[in-house]
């Protein structure tokens, strides 16, 4: 089996998480595809050094999370200019009801948090428990409790009366 | 919408939409890593090549100025040794020491911030400890060379070319620590305010999130 089918089919059930991840981080207008581009990147140059030591989910949110971090420092100067922006773009696909708009108002609501909190909600959204989310950014398990917590917070604030 | 709702709105509906499909996307990033990896072994072949011929070719250059007795051009052609093997020392380092993106992302921008703070300090010092010596060896090679053979004047040509070395040293020197100050410590100062969040964090309590 070659690497590229290894990241197929390490695809088949995580590549809605590397899009959200590229969507999420990206930082300007057309720069999540670049972005989801890079992390297929530097997962497929990353593979021949997986040993199995942890999960293949874990050690692949790690390497998209990573690639996203170092890549908003390339594409830095976009920050500014996406923080003062309505969100127009990147906003994941969703059907044609309310839905839609809940899904964007949840991108927006992650793009607005700082980069470590950014990175638990993500993970928690996508389905990975508290010890799992602890792997993958080096937080211990209570940290990463006190950020969702604090997060919550932040979001019912925001967003419930909506 | 309620926070509870978040995970399944997410894992349902926040799918992307990128307009091209997983294998297209596959293939292109494996051509990208097949071009990476080209260039990465060309860069390491060329880096070689350098060291090969640019330290012997010095070091020779040295024995031959050692040899002939003038001091100062000797001087000059050590000064040049010593930064030109300096420069290749640190160049090697910095290229090769890219954090592993495998790491847990604590570790990993923590080696991230490392690396750019070696980054910063290598353009902030890159005039005192290459530039300048190679600059001023130069000079001292072109300009005493001249005069102590059988007390010819100065070459004029070359004190030009030593002049043109100086400047063309003062000026990559300016443009590195421009460098540093712009680009280089921006990305590493929001890198450590990222690690102090995550590190703030670790140190509070338990949590009840759940």
């Amino acid at each position: 089996m070659t690497h590229k089918d290894t990241l197929l089919a390490l695809l088949e059930d995580h590549d809605a998480a590397l899009r959200g991840i590229a969507i999420t981080y990206a930082g300007a207008d057309g720069e999540e595809e670049d972005l989801y581009q890079e992390i297929l990147v530097q997962v497929l140059r990353s593979l021949p050094n997986f040993r199995g030591n942890s999960a293949a989910g874990t050690w692949l949110y790690r390497v998209a999370i990573n690639t996203a971090v170092t890549w908003r420092r390339k594409a830095t100067k976009h920050a500014s200019r996406r923080a003062s922006e309505p969100l127009t773009h990147g906003v994941p696909a969703a059907s044609q009801d309310s839905q839609r708009s809940q899904a964007a108002i949840l991108t927006e609501f992650l793009r607005t948090l700082g980069g470590p909190d950014r990175s638990v909600l993500l993970l928690y959204m996508e389905g990975l428990s508290y010890e799992e989310i602890a792997d993958v950014t080096g937080l211990s398990v209570n940290a990463v409790g006190m950020r969702l917590h604090r997060v919550k917070q932040t979001f019912t604030e925001r967003f419930v009366e909506r | 919408m309620n926070f509870d709702e978040v995970r399944r709105i997410w894992r349902e509906e926040a799918t992307g939409d990128f307009g091209r499909t997983r294998v297209e996307y596959l293939s292109a990033a494996t051509d990208r890593v097949a071009k990476l990896d080209a260039k990465a072994r060309r860069m390491w072949w060329i880096g070689t090549v350098m060291v090969i011929v640019v330290v012997p070719t010095t070091t020779l250059l040295a024995i031959m100025q050692i040899s002939r007795g003038y001091l100062v051009a000797t001087l000059g052609v050590v000064l040049i040794t010593i930064s030109v093997v300096m420069l290749a020392i640190r160049w090697r380092r910095l290229r090769g020491a890219v954090p592993d993106p495998t790491l847990p992302v604590s570790v990993a921008v923590e080696a991230q911030v490392a690396r750019l703070l070696a980054w910063e300090r290598y353009k902030n010092t890159v005039g005192w400890w290459f530039l300048g010596p190679f600059a001023v060896g130069y000079l001292l090679v072109m300009t005493s060379d001249k005069v102590d053979l059988a007390g010819n004047p100065v070459s004029f040509s070359g004190v030009r070319l030593s002049i043109l070395v100086i400047v063309l040293s003062v000026f990559l020197a300016f443009v590195n620590r421009r460098d540093a100050r712009l680009k280089v410590r921006p990305l590493r100062e929001e890198l450590e305010s990222w690690l102090a969040d995550l590190k703030d964090s670790d140190l509070e309590g338990v949590s009840d999130a759940r």
